[in-house]
C-alpha cells in the first residue's frame, strides 16, 4: 500500500488567493451582512435603523438594548468564534494528515472532549460548569495523544493510519460516553445529553469573552513561518 | 475415514458443543441464577407451574437464540464485505449500513407508524441499501477510489449525517426517543420474538446466499483480474454479495438494533484458524458470531448486575481496540 499517503490528497493550492484584497473585502462584507441579519432576527424583531441606533448608544427602547447587548451579541460572538475555531482546527488537521476529509469530529478529538465533559457532569456533579472547558481540553489532548501513540508513524501510509486510528478511538470513546449517559444518574445524564447536542442557546458574555481570549492566544502561530 | 477427513467433522462437533455450552451459560446466568439441572428440565419436562421454567422458556431461551442468530448474521455480513471490497476494515456498522437501517426503522415506525413486525426487516433493508450505496458512491467519487480509508471515512460521514437525522426525528417526536433510545445502542434485552420470527427467514436466505458465493469471493480476494480469469463475473458477484450483506445486516438490525463491530471482530478472529478460503470463513464466521454475541450478552448482563449494559456498547468496547490494532498491523 505504497500509494496510501496519496489517497484523497489535499489539492495543492497556491500559497495566496489570486486577488487577496478583493477576496478579503468580499468575505468581510458577507460576514457583516450575516451578523446584521442575525442581530435583527428573532422573536423580538429589530429593524436596521433600530439596530444601528442601539449599537451607537441611542436605543429606541430599553427592551431593544437588553435583547441586543445581553442576548444576541454574546450569542453572535460565540457562534462566530466557535465556527472560526472549529474550521481552523479542521484546516490544521487536514494539513497535517494531508487529507481533505479529516475533521476533529470524525477522528476522535471531539469525542475525547465530549467524554471528559460528560464524565465531569455525570460522575463529579459537584464541579461547576466553569470547569467544562478545562475538562474538554484535557479530554481532547488525551484523545489526540492516544491516537498519536497508537498510529504507527512510519512509511507512506502514516497520515492515513492517523485518521483510521482516530476513527477507532472515536468509536471506543463514544461507547464509553454512551455507557455514562445510559447508566449515570438520570438528571445528570439528561443535562449531559443536552450539552452534547451542541447549542449556542445559552451563550453569555462569559462564554464569548473566554472564546475570544483563547482565539487571540492561539491565532498568532498561524502567521508564523511556513513549514514545508 | 482417514484422519485428514475426520478433522473438519471433529472441529464441527467441537464447535457445536461450544455453542451449546454458551447457550446453556447464557440461559443459566442472569438476575436470578438458575441451576443447569432446572434449565434441562425446562426443556425436556416443562412444568407450567414452575416460575423458573417459565423464565427460561419465555424469556431467556428466546433471547439466547436471538443473540446467536444476530451474531451469526452480522459476522457473515462482515466477512462478505471484507472479501468483496478487499478491505480488512469493512464492516456493516463502519460502512453506513447500520446507520441507514436504524434511520429507516426509526422513521418508518416513529414517524409513519408502520407497526407490523413483518415490515421491520424490509424497512431496515431499504435503509441499509441506501446507506451502503451512498458510502460506495462517495468513496468511488474521490481520487484513489474505494480504498479502505475512503470507504471508512465516507462511512463515518454518512453515519454522522444519518445519526443527525435520527436525532431530528427524535426531537420532532419525543415519544419515539423513549421507544428507541435503548434499541439504538444495540441491545438484546426485551426483544420481541415477533420481529425475530419475521427476520429469521431473511437471515437464513442471506446466509445461504453467502455460502453459495463463498468460492467466488475467495477468487476475488486474489484480485479482480485473477477472479475474471477463473470465470467469475465480478460485477454480478458484487451485486449478489451486496444483496446478501444488506439482507443479513437489515434482519439483524431490525431485531437487535445496530450492534457495532461484530462483523469486524469475528471474521478476523476466524481467519486466524481457517486461512483465506471463504468457503470456510463464511460458515465459521456464522459459528463465531453466534458464540461471540452469546458471550458478550452474558457479560453484558453480569458485569453491572442488576443493571445490564447494552450489548452494542460491549461490542464497540471490544471491537474498536481490534480495529485500531488492525490499522496498526495491516495498513
Amino acid at each position: 500500500m505504497t500509494a496510501a499517503a496519496r489517497w484523497l490528497p489535499v489539492k495543492p493550492s497556491p500559497a495566496r488567493p489570486p486577488r487577496p484584497v478583493a477576496a478579503l473585502t468580499g468575505l468581510v462584507a458577507l460576514l457583516s451582512a450575516i451578523c446584521a441579519a442575525s442581530l435583527m432576527s428573532g422573536s423580538y424583531p429589530l429593524g436596521l435603523g433600530d439596530l444601528v441606533r442601539t449599537l451607537t448608544g441611542a436605543p429606541p427602547s430599553d427592551m431593544a438594548a437588553t435583547v441586543l447587548w445581553e442576548l444576541r451579541l454574546p450569542r453572535l460572538l460565540a457562534a462566530a468564534l466557535v465556527g472560526a475555531m472549529m474550521a481552523l482546527s479542521g484546516a490544521i488537521l487536514q494539513n497535517v494528515t494531508l487529507n481533505a476529509l479529516a475533521d476533529p469530529s470524525l477522528v476522535g478529538v471531539s469525542q475525547g472532549a465530549g467524554l471528559a465533559v460528560v464524565s465531569l457532569i455525570v460522575l463529579l456533579p459537584e464541579f461547576e460548569p466553569g470547569w467544562r472547558p478545562l475538562a474538554a481540553l484535557g479530554g481532547a489532548l488525551a484523545a489526540s495523544a492516544l491516537i498519536q501513540a497508537l498510529a504507527r508513524p512510519d512509511g507512506d501510509a502514516a497520515p492515513m493510519r492517523l485518521i483510521l486510528t482516530g476513527v477507532g478511538i472515536a468509536a471506543f470513546v463514544s461507547a464509553l460516553t454512551s455507557v455514562l449517559l445510559t447508566y449515570g444518574q438520570f438528571e445528570q445524564a439528561l443535562s449531559a445529553l443536552a450539552w452534547l447536542a451542541g447549542s449556542l442557546h445559552a451563550a453569555t458574555w462569559t462564554e464569548a469573552r473566554m472564546l475570544a481570549l483563547v482565539f487571540l492566544l492561539l491565532l498568532p502561530p498561524f502567521f508564523g513561518p511556513h513549514v514545508p | 475415514m482417514t484422519a485428514a477427513r475426520s478433522g473438519p467433522i471433529l472441529a464441527a462437533l467441537a464447535a457445536a458443543g461450544l455453542l451449546v455450552l454458551a447457550v446453556a451459560l447464557h440461559v443459566a446466568v442472569g438476575a436470578k441464577t438458575i441451576p443447569p439441572s432446572a434449565v434441562l428440565e425446562a426443556l425436556w419436562s416443562f412444568d407450567p407451574a414452575s416460575f423458573d421454567h417459565a423464565v427460561i422458556r419465555e424469556m431467556r431461551l428466546p433471547r439466547a437464540l436471538i443473540a446467536a442468530a444476530v451474531g451469526a448474521s452480522l459476522a457473515v455480513a462482515g466477512a462478505l464485505m471484507q472479501g468483496v471490497t478487499r478491505n480488512p476494515l469493512a464492516e456493516p456498522g463502519l460502512l453506513g449500513l447500520m446507520a441507514g437501517a436504524s434511520l429507516a426503522v426509526v422513521v418508518g415506525i416513529g414517524v409513519f407508524g408502520v407497526a407490523a413486525p413483518g415490515w421491520q426487516p424490509l424497512l431496515a433493508a431499504a435503509g441499509a441499501l441506501g446507506g451502503a450505496l451512498s458510502v460506495w458512491v462517495i468513496a468511488a467519487a474521490v481520487p484513489g477510489g474505494t480504498s479502505p480509508l475512503a470507504l471508512v471515512l465516507a462511512g463515518a460521514a454518512v453515519s454522522a449525517l444519518l445519526g443527525a437525522l435520527v436525532t431530528l426525528a427524535h426531537l420532532l417526536d419525543p415519544e419515539s426517543f423513549r421507544d428507541f433510545r435503548v434499541w439504538l445502542n444495540g441491545t438484546l434485552a426485551g426483544r420481541e420474538t415477533g420481529v425475530f420470527l419475521w427476520a429469521l427467514p431473511w437471515m437464513a436466505g442471506g446466509f445461504l446466499l453467502a455460502c453459495a458465493l463463498a468460492r467466488q469471493v475467495t477468487a476475488l480476494a486474489m484480485g479482480e483480474e485473477a477472479a475474471a480469469g477463473v470465470g467469475v463475473d465480478v460485477g454480478r458477484l458484487r451485486l449478489l454479495a451486496l444483496l446478501a450483506t444488506v439482507t443479513l445486516t437489515a434482519a439483524a438490525v431490525a431485531v437487535a438494533g445496530p450492534l457495532a463491530f461484530v462483523g469486524l471482530v469475528v471474521p478476523h478472529a476466524v481467519r486466524v484458524f481457517t486461512g483465506a478460503d471463504y468457503a470456510r470463513i463464511v460458515p465459521w464466521s456464522a459459528f463465531g458470531g453466534a458464540l461471540f454475541l452469546l458471550l458478550v450478552d452474558t457479560a453484558a448482563r453480569v458485569v453491572l448486575a442488576p443493571l445490564e449494559i447494552s450489548a452494542g456498547l460491549v461490542t464497540a468496547l471490544i471491537g474498536a481496540p481490534l480495529f485500531v490494532w488492525l490499522v496498526r498491523a495491516r495498513l
